[in-house]
C-alpha cells in the first residue's frame, strides 16, 4: 500500500509533468495502483489510464476497490495497439489522450496513470516497449500532463529498470 | 551533489583544453544529478548547448530552473520532442531542426549553436547516450560519438555524455567509455 503522504512528499514543488515510476512486490501491485489513482482523485482530478491489460478486466478490479470509474477513462493499449515501434500506433494512442483532454472542461486537473511496465514487457518485449513509452512519456509532458507508471519487480523488469529509472522524476518503491 | 562539483572541477582542471567525460549517475535522481553539473558549468562561466534525448524542452528547462540553473547561458537541441513527432515550442533558446533529423544534421545544429553562445568557455551536454539507442543503430550513435569526441578536441570545448549508472555495462557505453577522457562515476 502507498501512503498518500508519501507521493505527496514526492511530488511536492514539481513542474507539471513529473512522472513517478510505482515498484511494487508483485503482491502488492494492485492495491498500490489503486492507492495511487484514489490519491488523484480525492484531489478532484480525472484519471487517463493507459491499460497494458484487458481494459474490461482491469475496470472489473478498480470496481472492486470502489473507485469512482465516471473519473477515470481508459485507454486499452492491450486492444489497439499492435505494434508498438510504429509511430502512427503511438500517435493514436495520443490522439485519444487528446480526445478526452478536449472533452474536459477548462482547468480540470487530469493525470496519466499507466498500468503495467510489466504487461507490456510481456506482450512487445523490453526494446519497443521503452521506445513507446519514451515516445508517450515525452508527450505527456509536453501537456503539461502529470502521473504514475506503474511497474512490478520481476526478472523481465530489471531488463528495463534502469531506462525507466532515469526517465521518470521519482522512484517509489512498495 | 558536492562530489559532482569537486569530480567535474578536477576533470576541467586537468584537461585544460577540452575534454570528453562520461558521467555515469545513479538512475534514481538521475535528472537533479545532471542538472548539478550544469549548474556547477554555468556557475563557472561555461555556456553550453543541452542536447536532450529525454526529455521535452518545457519540462527541461523548468526543472533546470527549479535547480537554480542560469538557462539564459545555454541553447537546448530538443530531440526529445522531434524523435515524437510533436511540433516544437517557439522559443529563442530551442533550436528548431527537421523531424527526420539525421545524425549529420544534428552534429551540425550542435555546432552551429556552439558558435551563438556568447561565453568563452563553451560545453555540450548530452542527455543520454543510451536515450539516442532506441532511436537510432548502435552504429549510428557510436558515429555520434565519435564525432563529436573529434570536433570538442579541434575546438577545445569540454563534452559530457549522461548515462544512467546501471547501464555502463552495455556494449557501446563500454566502447564508448574507453575513448573518453574522463569517467565520473556517481553513486
Amino acid at each position: 500500500m502507498i501512503k498518500a503522504t508519501e507521493l505527496q512528499r514526492n511530488i511536492e514543488g514539481k513542474p507539471k509533468g513529473w512522472m513517478v515510476l510505482l515498484e511494487a512486490d508483485p503482491k502488492n501491485m494492485v492495491e498500490a495502483g489503486v492507492s495511487a489513482i484514489k490519491f488523484f482523485l480525492e484531489k478532484s482530478h480525472h484519471g487517463i489510464v493507459l491499460s497494458a491489460m484487458n481494459s474490461n478486466k482491469l475496470l472489473g478490479i478498480y470496481s472492486s476497490f470502489g473507485l469512482d470509474l465516471k473519473k477515470l477513462t481508459v485507454i486499452d493499449i492491450s486492444q489497439n495497439v499492435r505494434d508498438l515501434e510504429n509511430p502512427f500506433e503511438v500517435a493514436n494512442v495520443v490522439i485519444e489522450v487528446n480526445k478526452v483532454l478536449r472533452g474536459q472542461k477548462k482547468g480540470q486537473k487530469r493525470f496519466v496513470y499507466l498500468n503495467s511496465i510489466n504487461d507490456m514487457l510481456a506482450a512487445h518485449g523490453p526494446e519497443s516497449s521503452l521506445k513507446f513509452l519514451h515516445g508517450i512519456l515525452t508527450r505527456i509532458r509536453i501537456r503539461e500532463i502529470s502521473g504514475v507508471v506503474l511497474a512490478t519487480q520481476s526478472t523481465i523488469y530489471d531488463r528495463v529498470k534502469s531506462e525507466l529509472e532515469q526517465l521518470c522524476d521519482r522512484v517509489i518503491k512498495v | 551533489m558536492a562530489n559532482i562539483k569537486q569530480r567535474l572541477e578536477g576533470a576541467i582542471k586537468k584537461h585544460q583544453k577540452g575534454a570528453v567525460i562520461m558521467m555515469e549517475l545513479p538512475a534514481e535522481g538521475y535528472f537533479e544529478a545532471g542538472s548539478a553539473a550544469v549548474k556547477f558549468l554555468t556557475g563557472k562561466s561555461f555556456g553550453g548547448v543541452y542536447v536532450s534525448f529525454q526529455r521535452p524542452f518545457n519540462n527541461v528547462i523548468s526543472l533546470l530552473k527549479d535547480e537554480g540553473v542560469n538557462v539564459n547561458k545555454m541553447l537546448f537541441i530538443d530531440m526529445a520532442t522531434m524523435l515524437s513527432g510533436e511540433k516544437l515550442v517557439d522559443d529563442p533558446r530551442c533550436i528548431h531542426l527537421s523531424s527526420d533529423v539525421n545524425i549529420d544534421d544534428l552534429v551540425r545544429a550542435i555546432y552551429s549553436s556552439l558558435d551563438r553562445i556568447k561565453s568563452d568557455k563553451k560545453f555540450i551536454f548530452i542527455d543520454s547516450l543510451t536515450t539516442i539507442a532506441l532511436y537510432k543503430p548502435l552504429s549510428e550513435t557510436m558515429r555520434f560519438s565519435e564525432f563529436l569526441m573529434r570536433e570538442v578536441k579541434k575546438r577545445s570545448n569540454l563534452l559530457i555524455f549522461n548515462i544512467a549508472q546501471d547501464l555502463k555495462q552495455k556494449r557501446f557505453i563500454k566502447d564508448i567509455a574507453l575513448e573518453v577522457d574522463e569517467v565520473v562515476s556517481l553513486k
